[in-house]
């Protein structure tokens, strides 16, 4: 290879290195690195659509163009406490019952819910008060069936919003004839 | 003008390389105190637990996630349950717990200082409820020991240890919320 063509040669690659690095430089100066551990994941937004979920893994992230909801998908227990209702046949009645919540889906779960756990304990709180409502509830009315009744409700409601619960324990369930001895500000009702 | 274009080309290796490096993140130190144990995520997997003392950590390619292991303290007052024979029971109970996994804890709940106070607060109802006051007058510490084996069952798959459980407060008979015609359905 004779010096001219060296030269040549030279002369091509260096400014085409030297622009490259300049953009390289560029791009890295206005990036930052993000760690998802595997208990959860990243939703990506581009330009405000969602365009992705991040497995786990470390990510350059460019925050002039992208945003990344960070969500957590390690389960939440939840307890709600003498959470009164009103059956089918109008009986008061309380019911305690506990469980987990996670999120079932990352990417609609961050784009339905500002709090994952707080409004999915709302919905799923309303969902034990509907489904008890229509419920008439006799003397051998089992726990594991009541447990497998309010699972699927609650589930059903949750589903929509990217959410999901564990099978319910039912911890306590009470109903009364109605009006004698209950009314709902004769016990406190403990929402944990 | 050849000479200073090939310094060129290797100043923008020079810099790309320097680039390219930064993927490897920032190396830092962390800290753990006596009282602290932490995972190292590389890539977002587990690769090690660590105890106290100090950590070199790449910041960007790794994460130390770390949590508190001393006792936990659970006190609850003044808790009404329904109890099996339709009379309701008043209870009070404090309990100390300890991180014994801390890479169990950490995936047991998003903040897994509250796992201890469900388990315990979960546990208890579900034991008193399926007692009846008879027997709580007759053995009090069958339900201590009953609500404590429970827990401690839930709290050992999450990566804990009942270090005590206590049920100061008990009294039975408060019938406010007696129902009048059927019994409780356990």
């Amino acid at each position: 290879m004779t010096p001219e063509t060296l030269n040549a040669a030279a002369s091509i690659i260096a400014p085409l290195l030297i622009v490259l690095a300049v953009v390289v430089s560029r791009r890295a100066r206005f990036r930052k690195r993000i760690v998802i551990t595997d208990f959860r994941r990243g939703v990506r937004f581009v330009g405000g659509v969602c365009t992705g979920v991040l497995e786990a893994g470390n990510y350059g992230v460019d925050p002039r163009k992208e945003q990344i909801n960070i969500v957590d998908m390690r389960p939440q227990p939840i307890l709600m406490e003498r959470l009164g209702f009103q059956d089918a046949l109008q009986r008061q009645g309380l019911i305690s019952l506990g469980t987990e919540l996670f999120v079932r889906d990352p990417k609609l779960a961050a784009g339905a819910l500002r709090d994952e756990v707080k409004d999915a304990y709302i919905l799923a709180r309303d969902a034990v008060r509907t489904a008890m409502s229509t419920q008439i509830f006799a003397d051998s009315t089992d726990a594991a069936g009541l447990s497998q009744t309010l699972t699927t409700a609650i589930r059903a409601v949750l589903l929509k919003v990217g959410m999901d619960i564990s099978d319910i324990e039912v911890t306590e369930f009470w109903t009364s004839a109605p009006s004698k001895q209950y009314s709902p500000d004769s016990v406190s009702t403990v929402v944990q | 003008m050849t000479a200073l274009l090939v310094l060129l080309a290797l100043f923008a290796l020079f810099s790309f390389g320097v680039s390219r490096l930064a993927r490897l993140g920032t190396l830092t130190t962390v800290s753990l105190l006596p009282h602290q144990r932490g995972v190292l995520f590389r890539q977002g997997k587990p690769i090690r637990d660590v105890g106290p003392g100090k950590h070199r950590v790449w910041a960007g390619r790794e994460l130390l996630v770390h949590g508190d292991v001393r006792p936990i303290s659970v006190n609850y007052e003044n808790q009404v349950v329904a109890l099996a024979d339709g009379t309701a029971a008043l209870y009070g109970f404090s309990a100390s717990v300890q991180v014994r996994d801390i890479r169990k804890a950490i995936y047991s709940a998003r903040d897994y200082t509250q796992v201890p106070a469900a388990v315990l607060l979960r546990s208890a109802r579900r034991q008193f409820h399926v007692s009846s006051s008879s027997s709580l007058k007759i053995d009090k510490e069958a339900i201590t020991n009953r609500i404590s084996q429970q827990a401690k069952a839930k709290l050992d798959a999450a990566g804990f240890d009942l270090l005590s459980f206590r049920l100061p407060q008990l009294t039975l008979g408060t019938l406010q919320q007696r129902p009048a015609e059927q019994p409780p359905r356990p």
